[in-house]
């Protein structure tokens, strides 16, 4: 489903990601785990299309999207601060992808009733941004990403600064969510045991050489 | 009260609170809030009231409202004033993005290039227009537009960048993710965010371009006309003072309305956006620097090449390039023995002579005014609060004001020299208060504390911690109330004396002339109050910055 090849990238001229290669079947998790300054979260951003690589080439689903701007590439992401719009409601954040695909206002609010109960959000799609607390930030946020289908998502460090608790809590319950449903993902993290617990399989970057 | 009396020392009633036991004397902030309020009464409360009497009478009004041109000029007011805003929203937009997004070599000098502009007086901008326009758009309304553009571009990028530039990248990427191209973006995420700054920007630029007043005497036509030009016209020109007073508080009613409205709709839309400060801008790459290249390149070329023009013309004073226009700056012959009655030379004497009074005036009762205000404690702050008036109210309004007020004995001034300068001070003294009110408050309190421990009397110890802080920002004022004394053209139209004008007032009058030479004449004139202004400004920034960081390194 991704195919990552011989990605190359470099900052003030010292190499940060040299000839990566990564590839994910469809509905596999992945686990990217390297201490910060690993360049894990840019690899993210270039899959993303957020920063074009120096070299390589970036495969989703069989096609290469290395030159493919973000919004076409059908992917979703869940940003490290959620990047939730503060000037819509919740229910507006989560049928944002949807619009943007251009599915009927009626059918994009169904379907955003139906991700906000699959992240345990049910009442809240009236909610103003501001009002969230920092966990239920996070399940709208996966809600959002999910919602639109993407054929690969990306989580960027998504459990960050929420308290130990709440973090171990909703690691396994997002884990849950994403074989529910089906998604192929690569989650970001620096957490050697949150990778253990969502991820099948853990791809290390940074002080080991990239496997 | 007695029996307490008979223990040792003083008895509690006759303690004053501790907060008072080191005030200032009271006859020592009489004497020193006396000047400020009694400048506010006379020239400043008086004439608005006499005003807005003679404004409401009813047989004015009437005759007023019945008159098919008092319409013509309200719609035409409302209609350039909102069509000047969205022109200049709209052109402001690529170079707030621009420079809010991105770094790039001369971004802070464009930047000041586009804070000079609006610094400088209305009559330059006006004339600036006037010279980069071919003849045939003169007086056309697209001039009267292109001037509140030039002028108001500043307001546009300065309020909407300060938000743009706070709005996280991450917010339009999580857009790009959920597949919102970067059209669809800009339209969803970011325009919705950047709304309440655009509409607050927006209010302001509304604001000046309905009171305009300066561009509209040297661009505009009788046909074409704001109600501030209007109220010159019928005051001074019709000798219509009734009808002139209505109109003066018609604007003022609309005004009012405005600015209500526009608070009320600002905090409606008021909205939690953690806005994180702003983060850190990257160099553009790629198509990006093409786009960044052409918004700040158009928007320069917009602003700039006006005043290009204006020196250039001013060099053609006959089909090629010459220095007559700058030779004849002293000489209003237009044939030998034939006077024209404006005397460039003259001009610029005068105004240099009017500013210097209005700065010193202003100075001296705006520090008066700061003492006062910080010593006053609660009731300070309506001092403050009335020393502001003058912000708020037109320079038209406050002319006029004093024109029907001081003319008859025994206050009949209108031959006095002195009127303008002291019109100018009224406009300026806000901004005296506004540069070292700051500095007066960011004062410990403790220094005075310590003075007073050291053995200081109160008076005293006020003045040693006080007076030298505050030597700066009454410095920067001085610089603000030269700069503003000089542009200063709404109240100078009602109260200057024909051949005593001062330099805008010379500018407006040459630029109404036919005759190429007049015209090189003013432009020269121009040229030279642009120079004046913008060097003025320049010190005043650089000064406030030097204050500012010398500031830091005292307190910290």
């Amino acid at each position: 489903m991704l195919d990552i090849r011989d990605v190359t990238i470099s900052f003030e001229d010292r190499p940060l990601l040299d000839r990566v290669a990564v590839h994910l079947d469809a509905g596999e998790v992945v686990a990217l785990l390297g201490p910060s300054g690993s360049g894990k979260s840019t690899l993210l951003r270039i899959i993303a299309g957020l920063i074009v690589p120096e070299a390589g080439i970036v495969e989703i689903d069989g096609i290469d999207v290395t030159a493919v701007p973000t919004h076409r590439r059908s992917i979703g992401m869940v940003f490290q601060d959620e990047q939730l719009f503060p000037h819509l409601s919740v229910t507006d954040n989560v049928a944002f992808g949807l619009k943007m695909t251009g599915i009927q206002a009626g059918d994009r609010k169904r379907r955003a009733h139906e991700m906000l109960e699959m992240v345990g959000m049910t009442g809240f799609g009236d909610r103003q941004i501001g009002r969230l607390s920092g966990g239920e930030a996070k399940r709208v946020a996966l809600a959002r990403s999910l919602a639109p289908s993407p054929k690969v998502l990306l989580l960027d460090e998504p459990l960050a600064g929420l308290d130990r608790d709440l973090h171990d809590r909703l690691a396994v319950e997002v884990a849950a969510i994403l074989r529910r449903a089906e998604t192929t993902a690569v989650w970001v993290t620096h957490d050697a045991s949150e990778a253990e617990t969502v991820a099948d399989r853990i791809v290390r970057l940074g002080a080991h050489p990239a496997s | 009260m007695d029996g307490s009396r008979s223990g040792i020392g003083i008895s509690v009633a006759d303690r004053p609170p501790a907060g008072l036991l080191n005030k200032l004397p009271s006859w020592f902030v009489a004497v020193v809030a006396a000047p400020p309020l009694v400048f506010l009464a006379i020239f400043y409360v008086w004439p608005f009231g006499t005003l807005v009497w003679r404004g409401l009478s009813v047989g004015a009004i009437t005759d007023t409202i019945g008159r098919s041109d008092t319409w013509r000029v309200l719609w035409f007011t409302t209609w350039q004033a909102a069509a000047s805003t969205a022109l200049t929203l709209i052109l402001g937009l690529a170079p707030t993005w621009a420079t809010a997004r991105f770094s790039f070599p001369g971004r802070r000098a464009f930047l000041s290039v586009l804070t000079a502009v609006f610094v400088l007086p209305t009559v330059v901008i006006g004339a600036a227009i006037v010279a980069v326009l071919p003849s045939s758009l003169d007086r056309s309304v697209w001039s009267i537009l292109g001037a509140h553009v030039v002028f108001n571009l500043a307001v546009v990028v300065r309020t909407v960048g300060t938000v743009w530039e706070q709005l996280p990248p991450d917010l339009e990427h999580a857009a790009a993710t959920l597949g919102a191209s970067p059209w669809a973006t800009f339209r969803q995420v970011t325009l919705p965010l950047l709304r309440p700054s655009l509409a607050a920007a927006g209010a302001i630029v509304f604001l000046f371009a309905f009171t305009s007043f300066g561009v509209i005497r040297v661009l505009g036509s009788p046909r074409r006309s704001t109600i501030e030009v209007e109220v010159w016209r019928r005051a001074t020109q019709l000798g219509d003072i009734g009808g002139a007073a209505v109109l003066t508080v018609l604007q003022l009613v609309v005004l009012a309305a405005l600015v209500t409205w526009s608070a009320r709709a600002q905090r409606r839309h008021a909205r939690t956006i953690n806005l994180e400060g702003p983060t850190a801008r990257r160099r553009p790459v790629g198509r990006q620097r093409w786009w960044v290249a052409i918004s700040v390149g158009a928007a320069l070329a917009v602003v700039a090449m006006p005043l290009v023009a204006l020196v250039e013309r001013s060099l053609r004073a006959d089909g090629s390039y010459s220095l007559t226009a700058w030779r004849s700056l002293g000489n209003d012959e237009i044939r030998p023995g034939l006077r024209l009655g404006i005397d460039p030379l003259d001009a610029l004497r005068n105004s240099a002579t009017t500013a210097l009074w209005a700065t010193i005036l202003a100075v001296v009762i705006g520090g008066l005014a700061v003492v006062a205000i910080s010593a006053l404690g609660r009731s300070g702050k309506m001092l403050d609060t009335g020393l502001m008036l003058p912000l708020g109210t037109s320079a038209v309004t406050i002319g006029f004001g004093m024109l029907i007020t001081f003319d008859v004995s025994p206050v009949d001034w209108r031959a006095s020299w002195w009127l303008v300068p002291v019109g100018h001070a009224l406009v300026a003294v806000p901004f005296v208060v506004r540069a070292a009110l700051g500095v007066s408050r960011s004062i410990d309190p403790d220094l005075r504390a310590a003075a007073a421990t050291l053995g200081a009397p109160p008076i005293r110890a006020w003045a040693s911690t006080t007076l030298p802080f505050l030597r700066q920002p009454l410095a920067t004022g001085a610089g603000l109330a030269a700069a503003i004394s000089l542009g200063e053209f709404g109240a100078t139209s009602f109260l200057s004396r024909s051949g005593s004008d001062t330099l805008p007032i010379a500018i407006e009058r040459l630029l109404g002339r036919t005759g190429r030479l007049f015209q090189a004449q003013a432009f020269a004139l121009s040229a030279i109050l642009a120079a004046a202004t913008m060097v003025i400004v320049m010190l005043v920034d650089s000064g406030a910055a030097t204050d500012k960081d010398a500031g830091r390194a005292r307190y910290s």
